[in-house]
């Protein structure tokens, strides 16, 4: 496969993955910024534009509007939606030719819905055009699941996938326990640990673990150390570890010593490694390390694959 | 005569210059036609309408768009497709096809001579000048053997009918011609939306185009012994036809490659791969001459490949097309291609020529420039509807400046008689109207000619106008060339 295709696919998902997690995160926070006195409203809506590192770029009040624009719609904003749905079409576009016509079809549907966006509809019933796009990204991942074939190209579509996955979810994990004390929550702020895991579509697969007794620390091991949740650090690691594998079994490369060792670590490190231990030593300081190696991975995925030395490849 | 027509071609008319491709008489389709009017007639307007908009929606859906360059925000546009097909019978089609298979071939012997011994214009058919002063002839090329000595793989000749129903041959597009994509799609669409219309008329099949055109590519190969590495080479996602490129790479199933993934190396092409460098055999290039390697052309390419005209010179790698295959599609060239055809193959042209004045003639010079109301006149390096005065259709002002031109650079015009392309009904605006369409069968050129019977016939959408190009407001129709 081409190195430049290769490198368009690792993208197209990781934009379209983050697009989907802000999704989901703005449908998760339109719920309980509505629930709440306008005053907790704020406050909310202060700490969801910090999770989306938007947070300095925001002055004026807080509407329903203004954030469904900012956050959404605003082609002007980078992190927005309609940005990483643009992005992730361009990079689609480049490689049309390596994905299936069913998976460019479904793009291209979530591209439209974005690019004239029914005004009526996000602006009487946010919520329901939130569950419309997010249909268009599951759907996404399904179709590209189940019409392309699982060679290369798949892989590159799924390290792109996990490594964004992993990336914003120790962003948002975080972002949430930074303001953690230590203490057991009090019942009114159990919504918060509630938002967090919803945020994760976690809510649901964590009580049938550990009930729906919420407890930070339980919150925090379930999303990062679990290895069977799809939306955990541990499992997004694990599935980049394989994906590496595959990879290198399939283009039968010698150079990726150093890259194999690196995702082996981490990999090791979330399997090995005790939630109380790491809360005892700081969380902060543990996903920072997490972000470094995350890094490490992807500048090394580039030697490797993407940018190598054409003077090792030629011909004697 | 308005009496004998029905809905919903009630607003039909029949112009006695023009060739109809429906109607013989008004009300009275042609034989080929008849069972498409029966069904026509049982539709409603709203029903038509119905249609068009499926099929403009698969369009848009799947992305179909290309480029139009020259305005900053919504340059993506879809192709206007219109919903009628056009009909071409057996008969027409076989003598399309024996007088495409005889042209090409001309032009092919023609392009290795002219970069070879030269034999046709040291024996005077020919005039020296033509050919050194065209903008496309490339002195690199001299005494080059490219693979099998073919020139020209991927053609799409531009054919139009006269007033007595002839084909006749417009234009040659031996460069990078563009638009097989859309006859491909145009068939796609045409199946989905009306799948009652389509079957049982006998359409001969399109959709194996790029099994041929992979076949012809690997023909060309220089390294016969091993499966050859096929790429696609495009100037990337700006480009107005890049849909087109991504298309064929996928219907073929090789790698689509810019220039930036491609290296040469000894000689030796090899794209960036994540195994690694891959050596390269055929390139399918959908790049101008000029941009296709900076170290030899247009050293401000960003989209070529350095060192590429040295890996072609020394037979490591096939270009389909040859570099400097622009000679044989020039403009003014083009009046002289059925002397080319006599003088190769001792044969008269099968397709006619459209009556073409060259402009460097005085002769022929002072009777263009008396008449520039009354004619067509083209630059002769263009392409694309650019760069063309249509008389009857142009201002004084207009006409000054083409006068002034022509006088300035006469070698650059050639002029013809305003162009009688034949009407065909479209659907629009709720009605069926009559518009000029012409027809661009693709032609293959590798161990043999195959031509895919069908092609793009191009519509121009203005009432009345003649410029059927897609940068210029063109559509396009489905074409069914019929096996009985």
């Amino acid at each position: 496969m081409l190195s430049r295709v290769a490198d368009s696919l690792y993208w197209l998902n990781r934009y379209l993955e983050r697009a989907e997690h802000t999704a989901r995160l703005t449908s998760v926070y339109l719920d309980i910024i509505l629930d709440q006195s306008s005053q907790v409203g704020d406050a909310r809506y202060q700490h969801f534009l910090k999770i989306l590192e938007l947070d300095g770029e925001v002055d004026g009040n807080f509407t329903l509007e203004n954030l469904f624009r900012l956050i959404v719609l605003d082609e002007a904003n980078p992190k927005s939606i309609v940005s990483c749905v643009n992005l992730a079409r361009e990079n689609a576009r480049q490689v049309r030719e390596q994905i299936s016509t069913e998976t460019w079809l479904q793009i291209n549907q979530l591209y439209l819905m974005m690019e004239r966006p029914s005004k009526t509809l996000w602006r009487q019933q946010p919520q329901l055009f939130m569950q419309e796009m997010m249909r268009n990204f599951y759907l996404v991942g399904g179709i590209t699941d189940a019409t392309m074939s699982h060679n290369e190209g798949w892989q590159f579509i799924r390290l792109g996938n996990y490594m964004e996955r992993a990336n914003s979810l120790v962003h948002l994990v975080d972002t949430h326990f930074q303001t953690y004390t230590g203490q057991d929550p009090a019942a009114e702020d159990y919504l918060d640990w509630v938002t967090l895991l919803r945020s994760c579509t976690a809510f649901e697969a964590y009580c049938n673990v550990y009930t729906a007794n919420l407890q930070p620390a339980r919150v925090a091991e379930y999303l990062l150390l679990n290895s069977e949740f799809p939306h955990s650090l541990h499992f997004s690691v694990n599935m980049m570890y394989q994906v590496l594998q595959q990879v290198a079994a399939i283009t039968k490369t010698q150079r990726n010593m150093q890259l194999n060792r690196q995702a082996g670590r981490l990999r090791s490190l979330l399997r090995f490694s005790q939630i109380d231990e790491i809360m005892a030593a700081g969380l902060h300081p543990f996903l920072a390390d997490v972000q470094t190696q995350c890094q490490q991975i992807h500048e090394s995925i580039y030697q490797v694959y993407i940018s190598f030395p054409i003077a090792e490849e030629l011909p004697v | 005569m308005q009496s004998s027509w029905s809905a919903p071609f009630t607003q039909y008319e029949l112009d006695e210059t023009f060739f109809d491709e429906m109607f013989a008489d008004p009300g009275a389709p042609r034989s080929q036609y008849e069972a498409l009017y029966q069904v026509l007639l049982t539709m409603s307007a709203e029903e038509l309408d119905r249609y068009q908009q499926a099929a403009d929606l698969s369009f848009l859906h799947q992305g179909i768009t290309f480029t139009v360059y020259g305005n900053e925000k919504g340059t993506e546009k879809i192709f206007p497709y219109d919903l009628l097909p056009r009909i071409i019978t057996k008969d027409e089609w076989d003598t399309i096809e024996s007088g495409l298979k005889q042209r090409i071939t001309a032009l092919n012997l023609f392009l290795h001579d002219v970069y070879h011994e030269g034999k046709i214009l040291a024996d005077g058919i020919l005039p020296y000048e033509l050919i050194y002063t065209c903008q496309h002839y490339r002195r690199e090329m001299q005494d080059v053997d490219v693979p099998r000595n073919i020139y020209v793989s991927v053609v799409g000749t531009d054919l139009i009918r006269l007033e007595n129903g002839r084909f006749a041959v417009l234009e040659d597009n031996l460069r990078v011609p563009s638009g097989v994509s859309y006859m491909l799609a145009n068939r796609q669409v045409m199946k989905r939306t009306l799948p009652t219309l389509f079957s049982g008329y006998g359409v001969r099949p399109v959709s194996h185009y790029g099994q041929v055109l992979l076949a012809t590519l690997k023909a060309l190969a220089p390294r016969q012994n091993i499966d050859p590495v096929v790429v696609v080479l495009t100037p990337g996602v700006y480009n107005s036809a890049y849909y087109e490129h991504t298309f064929l790479a996928r219907q073929m199933g090789v790698e689509l490659v810019e220039g930036r993934d491609l290296l040469v190396h000894n000689n030796v092409v090899y794209m960036r791969s994540t195994r690694g460098l891959q050596r390269v055999d055929v390139i399918y290039r959908r790049i101008d001459d000029d941009f296709l390697d900076p170290l030899a052309f247009r050293p401000d390419s960003a989209l070529g490949v350095a060192g590429l005209l040295n890996a072609y010179r020394a037979g490591n790698v096939a270009l389909a097309n040859a570099i400097g295959t622009g000679i044989a599609d020039d403009k003014a060239l083009y009046a002289y291609v059925p002397k080319i055809i006599r003088y190769y193959l001792d044969e008269d042209p099968i397709l006619p020529n459209i009556e073409t004045f060259l402009l460097e003639d005085p002769k022929q010079r002072a009777h263009v420039l008396a008449n520039l109301d009354k004619l067509v006149v083209k630059a002769v390096g263009e392409s694309g509807g650019y760069g063309m005065l249509i008389g009857p259709h142009s201002t004084k002002k207009e006409q000054e400046k083409f006068h002034d031109l022509i006088v300035a650079n006469p070698r650059n015009y050639i002029a013809q008689p305003t162009l009688s392309l034949s009407r065909a009904p479209c659907f629009i605006d709720g009605k069926v109207d009559s518009r000029h369409v012409d027809l661009r069968p693709y032609i293959l050129y590798g161990d043999e000619i195959r031509i895919v019977p069908g092609g793009l016939t191009r519509v121009a959408l203005k009432k009345g106008s003649l410029v059927v190009n897609s940068s210029q407001g063109g559509g396009s129709k489905d074409t069914w060339v019929l096996s009985e």
